[in-house]
């Protein structure tokens, strides 16, 4: 598990921050279009609550027209006791008291109108509520027809003539004089009222409610039956509507359509009932801009995914890269050291010379290369003179520090194609590729004069140096490079024998000159 | 048995009278020489706020015609007790123009609006609902437009004005109605007060 984490770390918080974005932008968007489904909720709401306010405006208008309306204002207005109106059977329609509409209307005087002992229209006197009123039933017509009977009581707890009911008070027949006037202007009000009020239509209102109104599709009102009873849609008027039609609040589709329906329980209607709402509106804004936020989302989650990817990638690629180059370094150092390692064993140590064992070999393979291309090649051997003594009398540590400087002399001296190393103790040997014997004989004078040409400095001490070399060249006898050597080695001996100092060709290339 | 009791009975009861019209008699000439009586509604609302509402023409009185309306049990129910009759005390007397009396036996008067005289002012002799409540016109018109009670200066909403009101005519002079307040109080929240 940790080597997982170790290895895949970047990868997996990467995939967790996509992911993360990607569920943020769907959260997101999940807000975004509840706060649409809120608002559109809301908005519908609203235009519920106005169309109610309208309703209840409407029903205001008509009432103006109705009698309730007219009662209510009359009785509140004037010095009217009471104040009825009253169906031809007996059911008190209208009422300065709401609690008795609907309720029939017992008195004994009107038992005796509606018995036929007594007539309409005629003032009479009575107590009501301990409180002795003047009275009349007065007959509302259409056409002759009775459609209505105006029950109106004053207060005459104050005219003196009270009881007198043949003779009444000169005062209380100008109010009975008054009242008349006053129940006429009622009866046209009445008439004119109800002719008008057959008139207006709900449905018409509400239709052209929907009409002028932007997003609604339709408004019905409809009973606890569930029957359509008012509609803007007058189609729809009567229709029957399962119970199961009314879910709360739902996005629905008709014909193709979006369509958010409400449904507003209890609505009050103007004759008491309460009926419920149905509100279709238009949801295709909400439907267009939840597929906005829903591309949105989507186009931000796609765009958290690539991103990670791309960083994940870019990641990827510059791990490998540095993981190459990291590679190549190590194996540059690899190789570098290895060189190194190399050198070091084909070196030595004291004077940086190639060493013995990579001297013969490169003797080996020069040797052989040039009897192959038939190609000169000359070696000679250098060895310092009195070496032994020098270490004796200076030590070792100027001994050493002789074999140092007279190797750089040598060095100095040599061609780049030379190749030259300490063949052991104050020996050094130099092969010279294709060389002839005359210019190898040249070099080593050359170096002969320049290893004496000035002493060893050793700290304050000068130690005089000299060398003694043997040459020896590449012959078609020759069968190996041991030959050559030998032969230069003994041209060595020949210069340690004369004199020292000097250069010695060995007598076999003599020999062919 | 049951003649002993009627008659003590009998006994009581002519005593009792005896002792209220002697006590009639000498409170109403105590009533007389006192300072004049301060008019209920103010002496509860205090000067300034007395002069504010009234001042206003928000607060008229409009008589237990239109309390009726809305609260039918209410006028019936008063029309059976003593204070819708509180005029007929005093009215065939020599007192029937006397302000001192007329402050506690008609609705709202020596304020504006309020009870007058019985040949200006029939309607609101004798302590109605206004009496108590002050002015309704606000109250009617609160009503009739919100569908809902409040709107007095001295509605059921402030009880300590209501019973100061009740305190301001129900003096120690003329609380012979009642021994204790609180209980006589409450039976008046209902519309017949029995």
């Amino acid at each position: 598990m940790i080597q997982f984490w170790k290895k895949y770390n970047i990868p997996v918080l990467l995939v967790v921050l996509g992911l993360s974005i990607s569920s943020m932008a769907f959260y997101n968007y999940h807000v975004q279009k509840n706060l649409l489904l809120e608002q559109m909720k809301n908005d519908a709401e609203d235009i519920v609550r106005s169309i109610t306010a309208a309703m209840d405006r409407f029903h205001d208008i008509k009432s103006t027209m109705s009698v309730q309306k007219l009662i209510s204002d009359v009785s509140l207005g004037l010095e009217i006791f009471e104040f009825r109106y009253i169906e031809p059977n007996g059911t008190i329609r209208n009422s300065m008291f709401k609690e008795e509409i609907g309720q029939v209307y017992e008195t004994d005087q009107f038992d005796r109108i509606i018995d036929g002992n007594s007539s309409l229209g005629k003032f009479f006197f009575e107590t009501r509520d301990y409180v002795p009123v003047m009275a009349i039933f007065y007959p509302i017509k259409i056409n002759g027809e009775l459609i209505g009977i105006i029950d109106l009581a004053v207060d005459i707890s104050d005219y003196k003539a009270v009881g007198n009911k043949q003779t009444p008070d000169v005062s209380l027949l100008r109010r009975q004089t008054d009242i008349t006037n006053l129940l006429k202007a009622i009866e046209g009000s009445i008439n004119n009222s109800t002719l008008i009020y057959s008139k207006t239509d709900l449905n018409d209102f509400l239709s052209h409610y929907v009409e002028t109104a932007k997003n609604i599709i339709q408004i019905s009102l409809v009973n606890h039956q569930g029957k359509i009873v008012v509609s803007s849609n007058k189609t729809m008027v009567g229709a029957n509507l399962r119970h199961a039609d009314f879910p709360p609040p739902i996005l629905t589709e008709v014909d193709g359509q979006p369509i958010y329906r409400l449904v507003m329980p209890n609505v009050a209607m103007i004759d008491g009932s309460n009926e419920e709402l149905l509100l279709l509106t238009d949801a295709a804004p909400y439907v267009r801009n939840e597929q906005r936020l829903l591309a949105t989302a989507l186009s931000t989650a796609g765009i958290a995914i690539l991103f990670a990817l791309f960083i994940a990638r870019a990641i990827y690629f510059s791990a490998i890269n540095r993981s190459r180059d990291e590679k190549e370094r190590l194996e540059g150092l690899v190789k570098e050291r290895t060189h190194e390692i190399e050198l070091l064993s084909k070196t030595d140590a004291l004077t940086g010379l190639w060493n013995r064992g990579h001297l013969e070999e490169m003797m080996e393979r020069e040797f052989k290369r040039a009897r192959r291309y038939q190609h000169d090649m000359a070696i000679f051997v250098i060895d310092l003179d009195h070496f032994k003594k020098i270490n004796d009398t200076y030590g070792h540590l100027g001994g050493d520090e002789v074999l140092r400087q007279i190797s750089r002399r040598v060095s100095s001296c040599l061609r780049t194609t030379d190749f030259i190393g300490r063949y052991g103790g104050e020996e050094i040997v130099v092969i010279l590729s294709e060389t002839t014997i005359d210019t190898a004989t040249d070099i080593a004078h050359k170096i002969c004069v320049l290893i004496a040409s000035e002493p060893v400095l050793f700290g304050e001490t000068t130690i005089p140096v000299t060398g003694s070399i043997g040459i020896s060249a590449l012959r078609p006898e020759h069968n190996n490079y041991e030959e050559i050597f030998s032969e230069a080695d003994d041209a060595l001996y020949i210069s340690k024998k004369e004199g020292r100092n000097r250069v010695t060709v060995s007598m076999h290339n003599v020999i062919m000159i | 048995m049951y003649l002993q009791t009627f008659l003590v009975r009998i006994t009581l009861l002519f005593v009792y009278t005896a002792a209220v019209w002697c006590g009639d008699d000498q409170r109403i000439a105590d009533e007389l020489k006192s300072p004049p009586v301060e008019i209920p509604l103010k002496s509860v609302l205090g000067e300034a706020a007395y002069n504010d509402a009234i001042g206003s023409n928000e607060y008229r009185y409009v008589g237990n015609d239109k309390c009726r309306l809305c609260h039918r049990d209410f006028f019936v129910g008063r029309k059976q007790d003593h204070h819708d009759h509180a005029m007929d005390y005093i009215k065939e007397s020599e007192y029937s123009n006397n302000p001192k009396c007329l402050v506690c036996h008609a609705t709202g008067y020596g304020v504006k609006t309020g009870f007058v005289s019985m040949a200006q002012t029939p309607r609101l002799a004798n302590v109605q609902c206004e009496g108590c409540h002050g002015p309704g016109s606000n109250h009617l018109k609160i009503a009739a437009i919100e569908k809902k009670g409040g709107g007095f200066l001295s509605g059921t909403d402030r009880p300590d004005r209501l019973k100061k009101m009740c305190k301001s005519c129900h003096t120690a002079r003329w609380d012979r109605s009642y021994t204790d307040f609180e209980s006589a109080y409450n039976k008046y929240k209902k519309a017949v007060p029995k």
